[in-house]
């Protein structure tokens, strides 16, 4: 090698190393912002009587050094709250999905299948206000027929998580189905079980821990939705004991308040977000070990067929359950309620789209001026152009700063480093649980720390730089798969042919892995556009004027969508601004979908 | 052919469900009590007068501790225009609301027998009633456009816009200024040669300030002949986030909004005018046209919670 091409080699391999390095930064930065801007509030406070205690009655007065502090400052209500709903959620998008997803691999007519997945696999791009806005126009007013109060409470909060959690519990739960072996089916079928003997209680049985893996998943994605919740929920400062109370979750005090809490107040939020991040955390971790364990049993199934064990008395029970059931058909129940199931599912979403559509699409027809019109300074005529401008604003910059870090750290951590390198491993970790943590918690992050820097009032470029943080953990993750995929023997071929380390990466690797990169890059502009909970405080959350510049302040669409629905005089404008909103997310989303596709076409082809 | 009988039946068994569930609710509802969220002005200064002579709404206990006594079952909107909304659509709701913000869509309940007018308002007899206060940072010096533009809000030129506003222009030096302080006179605004340099005005603060701020900003811009979403930058989420952007102004180009009132070393206020908050019901409800601050309390803290309990003024039963 010359020296020329070694000092190239080198500077190439430090590039990667500088990403990596900004990467642990960020990672770094925002543990230590979460920690240092909590501990001096738990400090103050008391972990337990913060935790345990059920009064919020902050005083924005109150300092770290306020000898007999005014306020009150215990989550336990909220901690109750976001564990109901979740429960709540459980029930109706978790039971849900599970029959639905019973439905589509079992009792599912062959040509609704593939439309009825696709379908699912897009609704879960749908953003959260978009769900929190159908909560407010459809879900509430039909609730308030039966409820003491206008609707809002446990039971709206539950059926909107619930259905936000749907995508996810059915996408999964199937795939887990799915790859169970056929021979469980065949076996079944030959014993001379029916259809849904078969599936009841051989098949689905033996994807139990990939299906519990996915509604862990629900669970995780539950605690730490923020807009649609606040939107439905009531968000008064109680414990929900009943379904139609309101009652605030630990994402909502966040949200509500953070726009002008004190110092010791701020602490105490920050402190919240810590508290739902160690819970969230801890989902993680079930998942991890619940969906590790579902490949093992599998393989451990498949080796041990023939191996008899002693029943335990435990497994006898569960047979003489199954048994009973057998006898009073409780699997023709089954079929029936999957089949209910997958409908409920079909409809409920199509219920959705279709509401927002029907109220959205004469909305935009007939004024053109909510599309187009110039931004009047006071008026009341409703123009969302400056949100659509400030959106791609902050959709440009925060990809220009998150694409490059993020791609490049997936380089280093996959190509320059060793696989069992602990440091690596930590760098790992530290992406992984960041990806976990909820949006709203980059937006504490990011007023915090980027709207200080830009002069203490939100601006576009602070908005862009929270959700660039908040992009770096997905892009980095889902950049490294696939450049997992991409086979050795392609690396192997061309050092074999004399190419250096970044010849290779760049003319081999990288083309190689593009199509994977590219719709990380799409899904990612799908999110910056559908976030609402990182920008509300760091970006704005007025409609103004087209924005002139970065140092100005903007609401992005999904923003507007929220303010216009909550001010309750523009509702059809609210719709026309979901319309357009659903519509830039699901092609997206469709492009995506078609690139990966492509991907698989040509990894299989190859 | 059993696969659609099946369902069929499954959805005509979730529709008998739900409308079994819609027919039970016709007894009388309970009433939806509609609150702002903690941080606003408008709560603030609803919570610190409602009483039923013994309680506020908001109040500190022995301990010195903060103590809001507002139900738990309250619906919190953290807009007027939120409130006006729920309202509107609620026949058994209450909220309230700024004087100035108030339009046909909701009914107004007089209060102790005073309905609120500029007159009961100057004079105290409409007694839920709280200033609108302009801020700005005390410790940085302001750029030369916010600096002019605050000599314009001071100045006589702003009754146009108060009353548009709806609230009530204050003449009065003394009452302009935090009691104690020296009075700030209303002065007239002489107009500079040319628009003063400067970037952006950031405006923060209360929403209820939206109809003032808005004209003044309008009539400033055109003074000079240019357009005011060039000079303004207007985003406005409540009295506390207009407090907070002063507090941490280190440009000196942030004015903020409060339509309660502020009395902190670190900033420079001025009240620009009064406003009354207002107590509102759904159009159609009939019995219920004059409170007392004890029925308001009464039912801000969830102690009545149905309306046929409560006659104009009367609890019945008591």
């Amino acid at each position: 090698m010359t020296n020329k091409a070694k000092a190239k080699e080198t500077f190439g391999k430090a590039m990667f190393g500088i990403a990596a390095i900004i990467c642990i930064i960020v990672v770094v930065a925002i543990f230590a912002f979460l920690i240092i801007k909590s501990v001096p509030a738990f400090n103050k406070l008391g972990i337990f009587d913060f935790v345990f205690g059920d009064n919020w009655a902050p005083d924005r007065n109150d300092t770290f050094d306020t000898e007999n502090i005014s306020g009150s400052y215990g989550i336990f209500s909220m901690i109750v709250g976001t564990f109901a709903a979740t429960v709540g959620a459980l029930l109706f998008g978790g039971v849900l999905g599970y029959f639905t997803a019973v439905f589509i691999v079992f009792f599912c007519p062959l040509k609704l299948k593939r439309v009825f997945s696709s379908v699912i696999n897009l609704l879960a791009g749908i953003p959260s206000v978009v769900y929190g806005f159908f909560g407010i126009v459809f879900l509430l007013p039909f609730l308030s027929n039966i409820a003491p109060n206008n609707g809002s409470g446990l039971l709206a909060t539950s059926i909107i998580l619930g259905i936000m959690i749907l995508p996810t519990v059915v996408s999964l739960s199937k795939t887990s189905i799915e790859a169970v072996p056929s021979q469980y089916y065949e076996g079944a079928v030959a014993l001379g079980s029916n259809h849904s003997e078969a599936a009841f209680m051989v098949v689905v049985p033996a994807a139990k821990s990939g299906i519990m893996a996915s509604l862990v998943l629900g669970v995780g994605r539950a605690l730490g939705e923020t807009m649609a919740v606040v939107m439905v929920a009531g968000n008064a400062p109680t414990y929900p004991n009943s379904l139609f109370n309101s009652f605030r979750v630990m994402t909502a005090n966040i949200v509500m308040e953070m726009g002008y809490a004190g110092e010791l107040q701020e602490g105490a939020l920050i402190a919240t977000g810590v508290i739902l991040l160690i819970f969230i955390l801890i989902v993680n971790i079930i998942f991890n070990t619940i969906s590790k364990k579902s490949v093992k049993s599998l393989v451990e199934k498949n080796a041990k067929k023939s191996s008899v064990k002693k029943p335990s008395p435990f497994a006898l029970i569960k047979e003489k359950i199954a048994a009973i059931a057998y006898k009073i058909k409780i699997t023709s129940v089954g079929k029936v309620v999957a089949v209910g199931a997958g409908v409920l599912s079909g409809v409920s979403l199509i219920l959705i789209i279709g509401f927002v559509f029907v109220n959205g699409l004469p909305e935009l027809i007939t004024n053109p001026h909510l599309l187009f019109g110039k931004y009047e300074f006071g008026s009341e005529n409703v123009t969302i152009l400056p949100s659509i401008i400030a959106t791609l604003m902050a959709v440009a910059l925060s990809l220009i700063i998150a694409v490059p870090i993020g791609i490049m750290t997936a380089v280093f951590l996959n190509e320059y480093t060793k696989k069992n390198n602990i440091f690596v491993k930590i760098i790992r970790t530290a992406i992984d649980i960041l990806s976990g943590v909820p949006s709203i918690v980059y937006g504490l992050f990011g007023m915090i720390a980027f709207v200080k820097i830009f002069g203490g009032s939100s601006s576009i470029i602070a908005g862009s730089l929270t959700v660039s943080i908040m992009l770096i953990p997905t892009i980095v993750r889902s950049t490294e798969e696939s450049l997992k995929s991409v086979s050795d023997t392609l690396r192997e071929g061309s050092f074999a042919l004399g190419a250096g380390k970044l010849r290779t990466i760049f003319k081999i690797v990288l083309p190689s892995a593009l199509p994977g990169i590219m719709s990380a890059v799409i899904l990612s502009m799908g999110r910056v556009i559908s976030e609402s909970a990182p920008f509300l405080y760091t970006m704005g959350s007025v409609i103004s004027a087209v924005p002139t510049g970065y140092g100005d302040s903007g609401a992005t669409l999904a923003v507007a969508l929220y303010q216009l629905s909550g001010e309750g005089w523009y509702l059809n404008e609210a719709y026309g601004a979901a319309v357009v909103l659903i519509v830039i997310v699901l092609s997206l989303n469709l492009l995506a979908e078609f690139i990966s596709g492509k991907l698989t076409r040509k990894l299989k082809g190859a | 052919m059993r696969k659609t009988i099946t369902s069929l039946l499954a959805i005509v068994l979730i529709f008998s469900c739900v409308t079994c569930l819609a027919a039970c609710g016709n007894v009388e509802k309970n009433i939806t009590v509609v609150v702002r969220e903690q941080g606003s002005g408008t709560r603030e200064a609803f919570d610190k007068v409602v009483t039923d002579g013994e309680h506020f709404l908001e109040e500190k206990d022995a301990d010195g501790k903060k103590v809001y006594n507002t139900t738990n079952t309250a619906v919190q909107q953290t807009k007027t225009g939120t409130v006006l909304s729920t309202v509107a659509s609620d026949k058994n709701a209450i909220g309230y609301i700024s004087l100035g913000s108030l339009n046909d869509s909701v009914k107004v309940v007089s209060v102790d027998g005073a309905v609120p007018s500029e007159a009961t308002v100057l004079d105290g007899t409409y007694k839920i009633q709280r200033p609108f206060v302009v801020m700005t940072n005390a410790n940085v010096t302001l750029d030369p456009i916010t600096a002019d533009f605050m000599n314009y809000l001071k100045s006589a030129d702003t009754k146009a816009h108060a009353e548009a506003a709806g609230c009530i222009f204050l003449e009065d030096g003394t009452k302009r200024a935090n009691e104690g302080s020296a009075p700030i006179e209303v002065v007239a605004y002489t107009k500079q040669a040319s628009l003063p340099t400067g970037g952006k005005i950031v405006v923060r603060g209360s929403t209820s300030m939206e109809k003032f701020i808005n004209a003044a900003a309008k009539a400033y811009s055109d003074l000079y002949g240019v357009n005011a979403e060039e000079i303004f930058d207007i985003q406005l989420e409540g009295s506390s986030v207009g407090r907070k952007a002063v507090e941490d102004d280190t440009k000196g180009n942030v004015i903020g909004l409060s339509s309660a009132s502020v009395n902190q070393a670190d900033i420079t206020s001025f009240n620009a005018c009064l406003d009354a908050v207002v107590v509102v019901v759904h159009k159609d409800n009939a019995n219920i046209s004059n409170l007392t601050l004890k029925n308001l309390y009464d039912i801000f803290s969830g102690k009545v919670i149905k309306f046929s309990a409560i006659a104009d003024g009367t609890v019945i039963g008591e």
